[in-house]
């Protein structure tokens, strides 16, 4: 019940401070969608003849929506402190919640679900741009979203250890920025070219293994949980398990080190 | 371990205890350049009582107001609240804090807002919610602007809205650094009656920081006053007046009777200050102790002056706190005193005032000659 009541606290305050200034939502949508133009122009030239096909355009589509779960998972709690600590109100939030990491999950949940609807809105608009629909039956849908909230949690511990930098360095927004692009490499990483060995290095990578096991869904049409692909599945569970829990013990550990040295308010 | 070692003072809200803070950079090859804010401060701040912590820029202040809120951890030292550990944070007391002047709230959420999520994070109960939020609106007469950005309100608003936060949830031990820094006079007024209200009728425990010496005296039980991460003296305001009154006395009488006596003071230290109306003078006389005035008034009696009035002269709360300060940076130390008679015992001093009964405090100089020539 408590748990449940947080969630629609933090639903409350994510979406009032999302649509207060609604012109910030709505040019936020836009330039996802500009960026995701840009990129696939940029990626027609780099193909010969200058032709792609219906196959690259749906990967293509897959991996960039892939790209912004795993941005918004990625910036989203060094953004919120640097934010909150430059306002205030992070050590107001403390003194009300000491159990911080756990308020952090709940965020995370909540800006799931609303990227969700970010997400749902960016792919209409390039379905109807591009005039290419990606076609999923119920199986395939739930399927897909299984894969990308166990990828996600992945991520989240990454984002964890960026939040934990943040609550002791406050500003890391730079390197937010550029680990956007290591992710986007991964998320583009064409994982079925490489050779056995390499592949079975890719286990350890965040990220790969989700994008190949989406892929596999939304554009070959297979099922995860067939004897191939369970193995694969079964990985990027663990995968995600490991970079979750390493990424909220690194948090706990920046927090209590930033409560040592006074730092949850500097900025 | 002693049966006593276990009784626990109840009426005792906080207590901390050789608490010392050393922020060290971040990186253990710089622990060197460590600073330190606190130096085995020691601190009881009664239960229902108004502490106002005084000091300069840098004195520890805001760092003793943040460990009691668990938001720093002490490098070592003790505190508790109603006698139980505070670093635990299931037996911390519910506290609610202002630590950045308005900056404790969402400014893009409304004062309503604000008070709904704050709310649901203490753990409250919607209609608890419902109920204290417009009861605090309507006290903090915030309620025709409940639903406005708070970044559209005045700063006397925001800082009401972000008390009125503080206040959810009924917490035992309220926190505020500044709380009417930048108001206008009408605002700190209402902020000023309703600590005061909080305090009186609730039952509740404020520590509050300040630099408005007006603001300390009007409405602190106690003031504790921290120097160098140390805690100079802790006492009540009208202690510490009293026991700083220098033996100065106001008197106002004719220009004519003055003139008529004003030859038998020639040995005395006075200050003349001439006065608008009727033809009168204000004399201030500096004495040495209190026991000269007697002479005075006898020679005033004997040449038959009638005065109009007669006071004796009381430090503000911003001249003792400054002469508490001078005092220790010429290397006083102040010591809390259990039995007014050890007065009769401390160490000749010649720079502290003569002795007071209501003094709860003695000082010892480290180095009386060096105060001589002072």
């Amino acid at each position: 019940m408590a748990f449940l009541k947080l969630v629609r606290a933090e639903f409350v305050r994510t979406f009032l401070l999302t649509f207060r200034y609604p012109l910030e939502f709505v040019s936020g949508l836009l330039l996802m969608y500009l960026f995701f133009f840009g990129l696939f122009i940029g990626a027609r030239t780099l193909v010969a003849g200058g032709t792609i096909i219906s196959f690259s355009l749906s990967s293509f589509i897959v991996s960039y929506l892939m790209w912004f779960f795993v941005i918004s998972a990625l910036n989203r709690y060094s953004y919120s402190i640097e934010v909150e600590a430059q306002q205030g109100i992070l050590e107001q939030i403390y003194l009300n919640f000491p159990r911080y990491l756990f308020l952090q999950y709940i965020r995370a949940i909540v800006d799931f679900i609303l990227g969700v609807v970010f997400v749902s809105l960016l792919l209409t608009m390039i379905s109807f741009t591009t005039g290419h629909f990606l076609t999923l039956d119920f199986e395939a849908s739930w399927q897909a979203i299984l894969v990308v909230v166990v990828s996600i949690i992945g991520i989240n511990g990454f984002g964890l250890i960026f939040g934990g930098l943040a609550l002791m360095f406050k500003r890391i927004g730079q390197v937010g920025s550029l680990m956007q692009f290591v992710f986007f490499l991964l998320s583009y990483l064409p994982t079925e070219q490489f050779s056995r060995n390499v592949q079975f290095g890719l286990y350890f990578l965040p990220l790969t293994q989700g994008v190949k096991l989406l892929k596999l869904i939304v554009i070959q049409g297979e099922n995860i949980f067939s004897q191939t692909n369970l193995s694969l599945f079964g990985g990027l569970i663990l995968n995600s398990a490991a970079y979750f829990c390493i990424g909220s013990l690194f948090f706990l550990l920046c927090e209590r080190k930033a409560k040592i040295d006074g730092r949850l308010s500097q900025y | 371990m002693n049966a006593n070692a276990n009784k626990v003072n109840k009426s005792i809200a906080i207590s901390l205890k050789d608490v010392c803070k050393t922020y060290y950079p971040l990186f253990p090859w710089q622990k060197s350049r460590g600073v330190t804010a606190l130096r085995g401060l020691n601190l009881e701040v009664e239960r229902g009582t108004i502490q106002t912590l005084l000091g300069p820029n840098g004195a520890g202040k805001t760092t003793t107001v943040k460990i009691i809120a668990g938001l720093i951890l002490p490098t070592s030292g003790q505190i508790t609240f109603y006698g139980n550990d505070g670093v635990r944070l299931r037996e911390r007391p519910r506290i609610g804090a202002v630590l950045e002047g308005t900056r404790n709230i969402y400014f893009r959420l409304s004062p309503l807002e604000n008070l709904y999520y704050f709310g649901e994070l203490k753990g409250l109960s919607t209609v608890e919610i419902r109920r204290q939020s417009k009861e605090l609106l309507e006290e903090f007469r915030l309620a025709d602007r409940a639903r406005s950005s708070v970044q559209t309100l005045s700063r006397g608003m925001q800082q009401k809205v972000a008390i009125s936060v503080a206040l959810l949830g009924d917490p035992e031990i309220l926190l505020l650094d500044e709380p009417t820094l930048g108001l206008d006079v009408e605002s700190a007024l209402l902020i000023r009656n309703k600590l005061k209200t909080l305090v009186n009728k609730k039952g509740k425990t404020i520590v509050l920081t300040t630099h408005q010496m007006d603001l300390a005296a009007s409405i602190s039980d106690s003031v504790a006053i921290i120097q160098e991460g140390a805690l100079l003296v802790q006492d009540s305001t009208v202690n510490l007046i009293d026991y700083f009154k220098r033996a100065d006395f106001e008197l106002e009488l004719s220009r004519s009777d003055w003139e008529r006596v004003v030859g038998d003071f020639y040995s005395t230290r006075f200050t003349l200050e001439e006065m608008s109306e009727n033809d009168l003078v204000k004399v201030t006389f500096h004495l040495k102790n209190t026991q000269e005035f007697y002479v005075i008034a006898y020679r005033l009696a004997e040449a038959k002056i009638a005065f109009r009035s007669l006071r004796q002269v009381s430090p503000t709360l911003e001249e003792v706190f400054l002469e508490i300060t001078r005092l220790h940076k010429r290397g006083a130390t102040f010591i809390e005193r259990a039995d007014t008679n050890e007065k009769e015992n401390a160490p000749a001093s010649t720079s502290m005032p003569e002795a007071v009964d209501k003094s709860a405090l003695r000082q010892e100089t480290k180095n009386s000659t060096e105060d001589k020539k002072g």
